[in-house]
């Protein structure tokens, strides 16, 4: 496992070099292309070590999108101690290795760097995640140069309508994630349990998750009985005053909001400022991950939040054999920090990226891609289906979605519990919904 | 007497070597890698958003950091003629430049209201709103962006192969066009009058030079050339997206950063201070922080050193600048007088 630099742009120049040199000295390139040419078909035979797989990651190493990194070094810490650096393929032993792709969480630089890794490190295959910003550019360049990609860590729905919609899907690149519509329904089924008025206020902004909320939630809302009070689409940031103001006049009971960590401190500052005291506050975006929550202490807690993995779920990871609680376990022991969800489905990722050279017929690009359009994988996220009609749309597969709230915590200062799994039954229930307490 | 002809010498060599070099990479694609070329497509267009931006602050004395408003609206437009009105490849193309061109007009009247600080500042408000109204248009992807269509990408090129040695070509054939036209527009009385702007502008208008025009003359030509990179690299990024065709890191800030270590009022400095960004970056950026870092302090150094950059110190030895853009008059004052 190997962290290459970028320097292998600049290979050319060398490359060229030889070239020169040959056409040159044409005399000895000219015997020297003889001999290799007869020695090739004699050699290769008596030298049949295989060609390693190489594998690409792009990732955000750096940047706002830093915290989806985290968990990569200890992930494939894990994995490479359990292969010992070499895949089964079609009975013979294959070394791998991982060139890994800083995308500086900038879209531009993701896709320079995924054509870096096509076309300069020469990857068999390609692996990439965290939001939509990272996923869709590094799909996009694999789907136009005919490289089989693996990504997670962005909604479904981002995923296929954010790279144009085809309607026969893509021919390369494929992504496993929760969907909005799985979502939705599982989020209300959570509010349900919680005695409220039912007035839902809304706080979706300008912007891609903002849309896609207010395409998915109204009618549903209105389906299950619930009021909606949607003062409309917003540009961040924003003080919330008058989001806030509406809320209090009609008595807003739920909040339905996506909005980044900072924004949703403002929003709830505001709130207190403002005696605006909702009983159940659905944050995306902000509320994921202990960074984003810890800071926010006893005010944290209740607040719910979809869960695309926790320790508690019973998947174990088809790859290694470990349960979802042994990987937290030993994320923890190993980094001194807590789990998050990002943990699980990294640890899916790597997982599906080994299904899938494992069930390759040939190692070719369409051999690798074939594995994955035929894909049934138990993975530690859960079940992955790539077949098609595993997923909501062509190329997609969705993972189990559970809901939670965060609650005091014992080793940490906050815990994720799972409280509803309607679209998951597999995930057991941890405790009850709560309503937020007010002090 | 001789040590002149020797350096007029060296400097027809110089230019010769130039042109060589632009004829050998006109061949590029017969003998090139896909990576090399797709590299080396990139290089080319960042020449042309660095030769713009020089032009607006190294000679039209117009401090912008709001480029990549053009480059951005150069992207959308180009999704917006292919995928949606259907043309061609190449008219999609020049077309993304005419739409910079047009918008850019309405802006012309907003950014010109302000001076210096004032201008820099209105000119990244205006990117912003921008960035802002792109991710608005109904049908264009909203803040997640879009993939231009498969039937666009064909379009480029049947396989890899071809679609990048098309990319190559159109880029390298837009770096010379810019190159050559820009040259012109500086040598042109437009150009002769910004540079005695750029000396004294207090001068150069009491002597007849029309600051204003000269000024908007140079942003709307500028503006064409963004537009026409910024089409360009949808292709090559095959996408668009608001925080990526508008990036203000990647089209203004580090192209400020290659025009200035380059060196700020010369068409050399654009051309090297691009090659060094690029190659620093190839060799550093999975330094991540650090290489951001050190970026900022070499462009302190050399700001200090130099404040011509690169090309500054090159020219302490070459007496003058291999692609003429001012009329030289040491040692050839008489000819140019007598022509003028």
């Amino acid at each position: 496992m190997t962290d290459h630099t970028d320097h292998k742009d600049r290979e050319t120049a060398p490359k060229g070099l030889t070239r020169r040199k040959l056409l040159t000295t044409t005399g000895g390139g000219a015997l020297a292309l003889g001999a290799s040419q007869l020695i090739a078909p004699l050699a290769r035979p008596a030298f049949a070590a295989p060609k390693p797989i190489k594998i690409g990651l792009v990732a955000p190493k750096t940047g706002q999108l830093a915290i989806f990194y985290k968990e990569v070094p200890f992930v494939m810490d894990q994995i490479q101690k359990h292969t010992g650096g070499e895949i089964e393929i079609g009975g013979q032993k294959v070394p791998y290795e991982f060139v890994i792709k800083d995308s500086q969480s900038n879209p531009n630089r993701a896709s320079q760097v995924t054509q870096d890794l096509i076309f300069n490190d020469g990857v068999d295959l390609v692996a990439t995640f965290a939001t939509p910003e990272t996923v869709n550019p590094v799909s996009d360049q694999c789907e136009a140069n005919g490289v089989p990609c693996i990504a997670t860590d962005c909604p479904l729905e981002s995923y296929y309508f954010g790279r144009g919609a085809p309607k026969d899907g893509f021919e390369w690149t494929y992504c496993f994630f929760f969907s909005l519509k799985e979502q939705a329904p599982a989020s209300i089924a959570e509010w349900d349990q919680i005695p409220t008025n039912k007035v839902v206020g809304a706080l979706w902004p300008n912007g891609d998750d903002g849309h896609a909320y207010a395409r998915t939630y109204p009618p549903l809302l209105k389906e299950k009985g619930y009021k909606l009070v949607d003062p409309g689409r917003f540009d961040l940031p924003s003080n919330y005053s008058a989001q806030i103001a509406a809320f209090k006049a009609a008595g807003v009971e739920v909040i339905s909001a996506v909005l980044p960590p900072p924004e949703f401190v403002t929003f709830w500052n505001a709130a207190a400022q403002q005696g605006f005291k909702p009983k159940i506050a659905w944050v995306g975006k902000a509320t994921e991950f202990p960074p984003a929550v810890t800071p926010l202490g006893a005010r944290a807690e209740n607040l719910s939040i979809e869960v695309w993995w926790t320790p508690a779920a019973p998947f174990t990871s088809g790859l290694t054999g470990i349960t979802s609680q042994q990987l937290a376990d030993s994320y923890e022991k190993a980094s001194g920090e807590q789990w998050s969800m990002t943990l699980g489905i990294r640890h899916a990722l790597f997982e599906v990226v080994f299904a899938a050279l494992k069930g390759a017929k040939e190692i070719s690009a369409s051999g690798i891609r074939d594995a994955i359009k035929g894909m049934k994988y138990a993975s530690i996220a859960g079940p992955i289906d790539f077949t098609p009609g595993g997923g909501p749309f062509p190329n997609t597969a969705e993972t189990p979605l559970a809901i939670g709230q965060w609650r005091k915590g014992d080793k940490f200062p906050l815990d994720l519990k799972v409280v509803a799994n309607s679209a998951a039954p597999q995930v057991p229930v941890q405790t009850k919904p709560q309503p937020i307490a007010w002090n | 007497m001789t040590f002149s002809k020797t350096r007029r010498l060296a400097m027809t060599g110089l230019r010769l070597g130039l042109l060589a070099v632009v004829v050998v990479l006109a061949f590029g694609p017969g003998f090139l890698e896909v990576g090399t070329m797709r590299l080396c497509a990139q290089v080319f267009l960042l020449m042309v958003l660095a030769m713009m931006w020089n032009l607006l602050a190294g000679y039209a004395d117009i401090v912008t950091v709001g480029q990549h408003a053009f480059v951005g609206i150069g992207a959308y437009a180009l999704y917006g003629l292919t995928a949606k009105a259907g043309l061609s490849l190449p008219v999609a193309i020049l077309g993304a430049g005419a739409v910079a061109l047009v918008l850019a007009v309405p802006i012309t009247a907003i950014v010109f209201r302000m001076r210096a600080a004032y201008l820099a500042i209105g000119t990244w408000v205006v990117a912003e709103v921008c960035t802002l109204l792109a991710s608005k248009i109904p049908g264009y992807g909203g803040a997640t962006g879009i993939t231009l269509p498969g039937q666009v990408i064909r379009a480029l090129g049947g396989n890899v192969r071809d679609r990048f040695a098309n990319l190559y070509w159109i880029s390298l054939g837009l770096v010379v066009v810019a190159y050559l036209a820009t040259a012109l527009l500086l040598r042109s009385r437009v150009g002769v009058g910004l540079m005695a702007m750029r000396d004294n502008e207090e001068a150069a208008g009491a002597i007849g030079v029309n600051l204003v025009a000269s000024r908007i003359i140079c942003f709307l030509w500028a503006a064409l050339f963004l537009g026409l990179a910024g089409g360009v690299l949808a292709l090559l990024n095959l996408r668009i997206q608001p925080a990526a065709s508008f990036s203000l890191i990647d089209y203004t800030v580090y192209v400020i950063f290659a025009a200035v270590i380059g060196g700020v009022g010369s068409i050399e400095g654009a051309i090297i201070g691009v090659l060094v960004y690029v190659g620093l970056r190839n060799a550093f950026s999975d330094y991540s922080n650090l290489y951001l870092m050190f970026l900022g302090a070499l462009s302190i150094l050399i700001m200090l050193v130099e404040p011509r950059g690169i090309w500054g110190l090159i020219r302490r030895v070459l007496p003058e600048n291999i692609i003429l853009v001012s009329h030289p008059y040491r040692g050839r004052a008489g000819r140019e007088q007598g022509e003028s």
